[in-house]
């Protein structure tokens, strides 16, 4: 008689482990079946158009008139590119404490993704002091087939976008400005970022900026 | 005085197998009445038989369960790197992951219009290409698109090759067009471009190179669970003819 208590121990412990065993496996099945860890780790996307502030956590952010060329002058250097390069002139002010924001690309219609990042499509536009205006500038580089229709996006994080804010601007681009900008001869010279509106320079030819 | 035949009979049997398989013939003498019946009525006949097998039998039936298990988990896959390699062919466009890469020319040159070498006097091994960023995402110059094209047995090299490799990355990655350092690689757009492999400058310039083309597998790292493009593999190798840059050549 012992021995069957014994046993029908054994067995409810072994059932209550299969269960737990099953409901992890259930939780892990419906989250991979929905996606459910993306959506739980995407951005906060904030729609915004150019022109309009769009209000992020932790900074209101404007993008201003797009501008675009096969070549731009950034600094001292001069960039040249087989595609497009996208200027995009960003208003910052940011929210509450100081904030330098380290993310921006280009979404294109196709899902693609084009970094604001490194030497040759460069996004610093530094600290942004609270209730102070910050002035700066997002270049792309780009194929010409990814103009029309691109958003911006904007984040304060440029390694871990998840669970924060991030600004969506449409741009309002077309295809016919994509084609007028890669067949341009006239640069876009990119200003500095500062706390000043940067004044209106224009662009050079392309083949005097060498 | 009584004599069980049967059972002395097995006796000398076990005796006998102990001499070729000393453990299981050890456990039949000690353990085993000497009749065919198992002498714990618990014990199943099957692992009664087992039991009673050679060791040779044993081992041969627990390496295919070993091999049958590993097949599972992808044992019995082809092995990476025991496929011949392809060659690398100069204007041939190939698909190395996550680039469409073109080799254009092989050449050397001492110097070089504003790059400039770690020490004066070094020269420049210099592989041009056609590279294209096959991935949806912007790419580090400095990481895949480096470790893409690699040169071997080339002596006098500044750079050290890749850790347990003999493969060494380009020192840098310019933009032909610009001189630019080739950061960010964006999607989608066809670059010509020039791997540059500097060169100590006491060291001959070499007329022939060993080229590998080191494509990359899109997967989650264990580390950090975020998806990118790692295990560098060798996809093609040659050794092609290096020639001087010169300013007809162009």
């Amino acid at each position: 008689m012992s021995e069957v208590r014994h046993n029908s121990g054994y067995l409810r412990r072994a059932g209550t482990a299969g269960l737990i065993l099953a409901a992890l496996a259930a939780g892990r099945v419906v989250t991979g079946a929905f996606q459910a860890d993306d959506s739980i780790s995407a951005p906060f996307l904030r729609a915004g158009s150019v022109g309009k502030p769009v209000s992020l956590r932790y900074a209101d952010v404007t993008a201003g008139h797009v501008d675009g060329s096969r070549c731009v002058s950034v600094g001292t250097s001069v960039l040249r590119t087989p595609g497009v390069f996208v200027v995009v002139p960003l208003t910052i002010v940011a929210k509450g404490k100081p904030a330098n924001l380290r993310y921006a690309a280009l979404q294109d219609r196709q899902g693609r993704t084009f970094l604001a990042t490194g030497s040759r499509s460069p996004f610093a536009p530094g600290t942004s002091q609270p209730g102070l205006a910050r002035y700066a500038s997002v270049v792309v580089e780009v194929p010409p087939d990814a103009v029309a229709g691109a958003h911006l996006r904007i984040a304060l994080d440029g390694l871990d976008q998840r669970r924060d804010d991030m600004a969506d601007i449409d741009l309002g681009l077309t295809a016919a400005q994509a084609a007028g900008w890669a067949g341009s001869a006239t640069g876009v010279s990119v200003p500095d970022a500062a706390d000043q509106p940067p004044t209106i320079r224009t662009g050079r030819a392309c083949e005097d900026q060498t | 005085m009584r004599f069980n035949v049967s059972a002395h009979l097995a006796a000398i049997a076990a005796v006998r197998s102990f001499d070729r398989f000393p453990r299981i013939a050890a456990m039949s003498i000690t353990e085993e009445p000497p009749n065919d019946e198992p002498a714990d009525p618990g014990r199943s006949k099957v692992a009664h038989r087992l039991l009673n097998q050679p060791l040779r039998n044993l081992g041969v039936g627990v390496a295919v369960v070993v091999l049958g298990t590993t097949a599972a988990f992808g044992g019995l896959e082809r092995a990476a790197g025991t496929d011949r390699l392809a060659p690398v062919k100069v204007g041939v466009k190939t698909r190395v992951e996550p680039y469409d890469i073109t080799l254009n020319r092989v050449v050397w040159v001492d110097d070089l219009p504003n790059v400039y070498p770690s020490e004066r006097g070094n020269r420049w091994l210099a592989i041009t290409a056609t590279i294209r960023n096959l991935h949806e995402v912007s790419l580090y110059g400095a990481v895949e698109l480096a470790e893409s094209v690699t040169l071997s047995d080339v002596d006098g090299l500044v750079r050290t090759p890749e850790p347990d490799t003999d493969r060494v990355r380009s020192s840098y990655q310019k933009l032909i067009m610009d001189n630019s350092d080739l950061h960010p690689v964006q999607p989608s757009i066809d670059y010509k471009m020039v791997f540059l492999f500097e060169q100590k400058a006491g060291t001959p310039a070499p007329d022939r190179v060993k080229v590998e083309l080191v494509g990359h597998t899109w997967r989650e790292d264990s580390i950090d669970k975020t998806e990118k493009w790692l295990d560098p593999t060798v996809i093609a190798e040659s050794t092609v003819p290096m020639i001087q840059l010169s300013e007809t050549s162009g």
